[in-house]
């Protein structure tokens, strides 16, 4: 009887061994992403980036990849804009030190402030990853004559904005506003 | 028991596969002219209905003419990136809004799970869109890959599954319109450092403001197994329509 106890246990024991690890067998190295993620296309009127984060919310995961890929692109915009510095100073011989000198602050440091015009995304993939969420991007960013379009649709937008604040009406309502204000003060409200 | 219409959710259990109305999941297909309009499913319908077609013109405003603001701030060390926070604003002309609603009509209501929707316009929706399809279980493609047409930008907002459904389509919108903005314009800060020994730290912010004229909602798709909540928009920068 004891025998079989023993028996049963080792059974029950080895049953529960056998049923961990249980899934698809991962294989060291597997990128998490899609294979464009890894491959991101080439062309010359656009610069690309692919950036990954993972959250417990599916928002926060695509939000932080997202920008993780704006911010990539902001530096290589940056890049391209020191290589054109760089062409300009060597061009009006400020040369070597200059360069020096920007290779060695990257190094340590690097700072981006830059404002772009038509980044988009062309991919994105979403999956469960244990208890939260992996976002994977590919955001592209037209350059040169591919983003023409929409800045000058930008700019119209600024610049009708810019004439209604310098219009007469606009005035008319400022001044309006400040007396109303005044009154209200007058009247302690 | 076996659920007909059900699809197993994330947690392991049974969620129900809702029937949208055709003109919700493809509204981009019905031309101008159309918002559509949520409210929960109250005990009372005119209510639920009327806070619906107030919500549909201020969705129609907000197509014409709409100015965000939105700002995100990340820190990163040697565990990833951190999310700070973020505020955004999105102002919509309120007197436009009340003379949307003036002109506004049912032309049809559904109640969906919690939630109610309705078409709002001016003249009936084309033939067939009335009509309540479940949500397809295969993905669309504009859900990975968001459609390029020239002349037009497109942005896909997601959202999760809330109690109140109509909160996950509401935010699966906010998040496209949010998106659409960084792409009119988006300022970047980044500052990273590394020095040796020590693992990288930075600080990234990004910032955008931007007046949306004519963006639209083109369509939306429920994720059920996953629980998310997909919305397409669009809007054209060259004056065109779809």
């Amino acid at each position: 009887m004891k025998g079989l106890y023993w028996t049963a246990g080792l059974l029950a024991v080895g049953f529960l061994v056998l049923s961990c690890g249980g899934g698809p067998p991962q294989e060291v190295g597997e990128s998490p992403c899609p294979e464009w993620f890894s491959n991101p296309p080439q062309d010359p009127d656009f610069l690309y980036a692919t950036a990954t984060a993972v959250s417990r919310d599916l928002q926060l995961a695509l939000n932080k990849a997202k920008t993780e890929a704006r911010a990539e692109l902001a530096s290589q915009l940056e890049v391209r804009m020191q290589g054109l510095r760089k062409k300009f100073d060597e061009e009006v011989g400020l040369g070597e030190d200059a360069q020096l000198l920007s290779m060695y602050t990257q190094a340590t440091k690097e700072v981006i402030s830059q404002v772009m015009v038509g980044s988009r995304i062309v991919k994105q993939y979403t999956k469960k990853e244990g208890m939260g969420w992996r976002a994977c991007v590919l955001m592209e960013l037209p350059i040169g004559a591919a983003n023409k379009a929409l800045v000058d649709r930008i700019k119209a937008n600024e610049q009708m904005y810019t004439r209604f604040r310098a219009s007469q009406t606009f005035k008319e309502l400022e001044e309006e506003v400040k007396k109303f204000e005044e009154y209200k003060k007058q009247q302690g409200m | 028991m076996i659920c007909l219409g059900c699809a197993s959710a994330p947690g392991g259990g049974q969620v129900k596969v809702h029937r949208y109305p055709l003109w919700f999941l493809e509204q981009g297909k019905l031309g101008g002219g159309y918002a559509v309009g949520y409210s929960r499913a109250y005990a009372r319908r005119d209510t639920a209905v009327a806070e619906a077609l107030r919500d549909a013109a201020w969705r129609m405003a907000r197509s014409r003419k709409v100015y965000i603001e939105a700002e995100q701030g990340f820190t990163e060390d040697a565990l990833g990136k951190h999310f700070q926070g973020e505020r955004y604003r999105i102002l919509v002309d309120t007197s436009l809004v009340e003379a949307t609603a003036r002109g506004l009509e049912p032309l049809d209501v559904a109640e969906v799970g919690n939630m109610l929707i309705v078409l709002a316009g001016t003249e009936p929706p084309p033939a067939g869109y009335e009509m309540r399809v479940p949500v397809p279980s295969s993905a669309p493609s504009w859900t990975t890959k968001p459609p390029k047409r020239p002349g037009w930008v497109y942005a896909v907002g997601v959202a999760p599954r809330y109690f109140y459904l109509q909160n996950s389509w509401r935010y699966a919108e906010e998040d496209a319109y949010l998106e659409l903005a960084r792409m009119v314009g988006l300022k970047v800060w980044n500052l990273r450092k590394a020095r040796e020994g020590r693992s990288p730290e930075g600080v990234q912010m990004t910032e955008s403001r931007a007046v949306l004229s004519g963006a639209e909602v083109v369509a939306r798709w429920e994720d059920v197994k996953k629980g998310v909540f997909y919305v397409l928009v669009r809007m054209s920068f060259s004056g065109g329509r779809g």
